[in-house]
């Protein structure tokens, strides 16, 4: 019966000491404000059960897309074109008729060395700004048979203006994104498969120069290294709105 | 009172005359020993500790070699969902044999339950008010959810050549979870989107499909022609139970219990023959779980923060639960706390329950937290309470 109160009063100090150790380390602890991490999202790889299991094949798209405009975002700069006013013609009673309203497009510029870009500008268009550019778009050459201007548009960010995978050696038959514009920055829409990559010749392009500075080599006859949005100081290549290998 | 099977001997563990004449072990048998003397709602010891199958749950999950990805987890959860009612029926049958022959052991093990839970439910809440961190739910639920994991416990194996305060440890600790599984009953019709005049439907619901499992079980057991056929009648029971809490989003814990329940208490050897059946499929399940909680635990800050009122306070509460209830069981408070403090698979079994339930951060911070602390309360259970016991 000793015994048995000494083990009870034992044990009754040791429940005590416990729960007095606890709460003190609680009331410590208590003190501290949760501190706000910023943890950086880190997406798991893909593993290889996981070519076993069904997928949506809208999810993989939507993924895809959205890494495509990822990897593409830096190299493209969003610009607005704006179709020019036509020639003032005099009615049949001397008074000249109302103008039709300005059109107003965005569309993706190529950017190259430095802040130049290159861009597709549709006939009866002209460049009249941009999104994104720390100063107002300047035009440096305008070309309108071949459709195609060099601009000066430096971002507010500092960006790279080379593609992480260039557009060499494009087999066909796979799904291509087309790079877009739009009010937010850069989008791309899915299309394809292309059944093949090539040259098409076209008669627009005989090898002018269109910058002095550089010289350019017609896209179509180097189809198989040519690479929409790559850029370098000798060599520039036209980028009119092309796919990007998604 | 049911007499256990000495599973030792039929596992090759040690030899009673040899242990008690002081025998020496070397380091790999006394590993094995320890590996092998886990046991919870009558599953036989063997090696499926936590230590070992939530860590490989980790190396072959998402932030680990990626075997098991996000998708294959996310479809994982029907094969979880079955075998929480299948821990839920071995409760429930644990609960059924008690309820007639000791039902002084169940008031004991649900007090010691309450202790626990009451313990971690205001620490939790106190440290989640105080210090501003962002678990992604409601403080209540939360802290509910973490505390009803830390009331679950598993003890030694019992038989003839272990103490007897192992054997009733045993039985404590199969009995401690009917309590938790009761409230998070409760807890799930208090969840967020769940309409107020609906709760009664959330709560009767999973009541209604055990007790309909439990009588198509019944009917059906018995009447088997064969041990194959009674085979694919036990699992097709299961697969209804846990399939039809999951449909309606009900606890499959408690769908189980009232099915093994409703097994032990009528006529018949219903309860006799389940038990039999799971006996083959217990320890696939047990490691399923294991590996699938290890699987999707992640790191993060917060899991580490609320590690630490969860560690101290289940500590407080089994200790304190221990000296509360050991005067109706005629046991010492320290013995009983000391084989009650390891969480095993039950405790990993409700946080899955609830992550279920919870939104996606909250029951990734809640399966992270647990598993640590499943981790390590094995780990103390295994390097410090037997050289606690063996100075006293």
């Amino acid at each position: 019966m000793p015994e048995r109160e000494e083990r009870s009063g034992r044990e009754t100090r040791l429940l005590a000491l416990v729960i007095v150790v606890a709460l003190a380390a609680l009331l410590m602890l208590a003190r501290f404000r949760f501190p706000a991490a910023d943890l950086a999202d880190v997406r798991p790889a893909q593993g290889p059960l996981e070519r076993l299991v069904a997928r949506s094949t809208y999810e993989d798209l939507a993924a895809s897309v959205a890494n495509l405009v990822q990897r593409v975002s830096s190299a493209v700069v969003v610009l607005q074109i704006q179709s020019l006013a036509p020639d003032p013609a005099t009615g049949a009673r001397g008074v000249a008729p109302e103008p039709p309203p300005a059109v107003t497009r965005l569309v993706p510029g190529a950017r190259m060395a430095g802040d130049l870009a290159l861009v597709h500008v549709p006939s009866g268009f002209q460049v009249t700004g941009g999104q994104g550019l720390a100063v107002p778009v300047e035009v440096l050459r305008a070309d309108q048979d071949l459709e195609l201007a060099l601009v000066r548009a430096p971002s507010v960010l500092e960006i790279t203006s080379v593609l992480a995978n260039p557009f060499e050696g494009f087999p066909g038959f796979s799904y291509v994104g087309v790079v877009e514009a739009a009010i937010g920055g850069v989008t791309a829409k899915p299309t394809g498969p292309p059944t093949r990559g090539g040259p098409i010749p076209s008669s627009s392009w005989a090898g002018r120069p269109i910058c002095r500075r550089a010289r350019w080599s017609s896209p179509w006859t180097d189809a198989s290294s040519a690479s929409p949005c790559r850029s370098t100081p000798t060599t520039a290549r036209s980028c009119p709105p092309r796919p990007c290998r998604l | 009172m049911i007499e256990r099977p000495n599973r030792r001997r039929e596992l090759g563990g040690p030899d009673p005359l040899d242990r008690r004449l002081g025998s020496p072990a070397t380091p790999a048998t006394w590993l094995l020993s320890l590996l092998r003397t886990r046991s919870a709602l009558g599953l036989a010891p063997s090696l499926t500790p936590a230590t070992i199958f939530l860590p490989l749950g980790v190396l072959l999950g998402p932030i680990g070699l990626g075997l098991f990805s996000p998708t294959l987890l996310s479809r994982l959860d029907v094969a979880v969902t079955i075998a929480l009612a299948v821990l839920g029926v071995l409760v429930g049958i644990a609960l059924g044999r008690d309820v007639r022959l000791n039902m002084p052991l169940l008031l004991a093990a649900s007090l010691e339950s309450a202790v626990t839970i009451a313990a971690v439910l205001g620490a939790t809440m106190y440290f989640l008010a105080s210090t501003g961190a962002p678990v992604g739910a409601p403080i209540l639920a939360m802290a509910l959810a973490l505390a009803l994991c830390s009331s679950a416990s598993s003890a030694t194996s019992s038989g003839a050549d272990t103490e007897p305060v192992a054997g009733i440890a045993t039985r404590v600790a199969d009995l401690d979870d009917v309590l938790p599984i009761v409230m998070a009953t409760f807890a799930f019709a208090m969840l967020p989107g769940i309409d107020t005049r609906q709760a009664w439907v959330t709560i009767v619901t999973p009541v209604s499909i055990g007790l309909a499992v439990g009588a198509v079980g019944w009917l059906v057991f018995e009447r088997a022609e064969s041990g194959a056929e009674r085979g694919v009648y036990v699992l097709g029971a299961l697969a209804l139970a846990g399939g039809g809490a999951a449909y309606l989003r009900a606890s499959p814990l408690i769908v189980g219990l009232i099915a093994g329940f409703c097994w032990t208490i009528a006529p018949g050897r219903a309860d006799r023959l389940v038990q039999e059946d799971l006996r083959k499929v217990q320890h696939p399940l047990v490691v399923l779980l294991l590996v699938t909680a290890g699987a999707l635990w992640t790191p993060s800050a917060i899991a580490l923060w609320l590690l630490a009122p969860y560690i101290l306070f289940r500590l407080v509460g089994k200790v304190a639960g221990a000296w509360a209830s050991a005067g109706f069981l005629d046991v010492a408070a320290a013995d009983l706390a000391a084989f009650l403090m390891p969480s095993g698979v039950l405790a990993i079994a409700f946080a899955l329950n609830f992550r279920q339930v919870l939104p996606a951060e909250a029951g990734a911070v809640l399966i992270s937290t647990v598993g640590l602390g499943t981790v390590a309360f094995e780990l103390f259970s295994l390097a410090v309470v037997p050289h606690w016991r063996r100075r006293r």
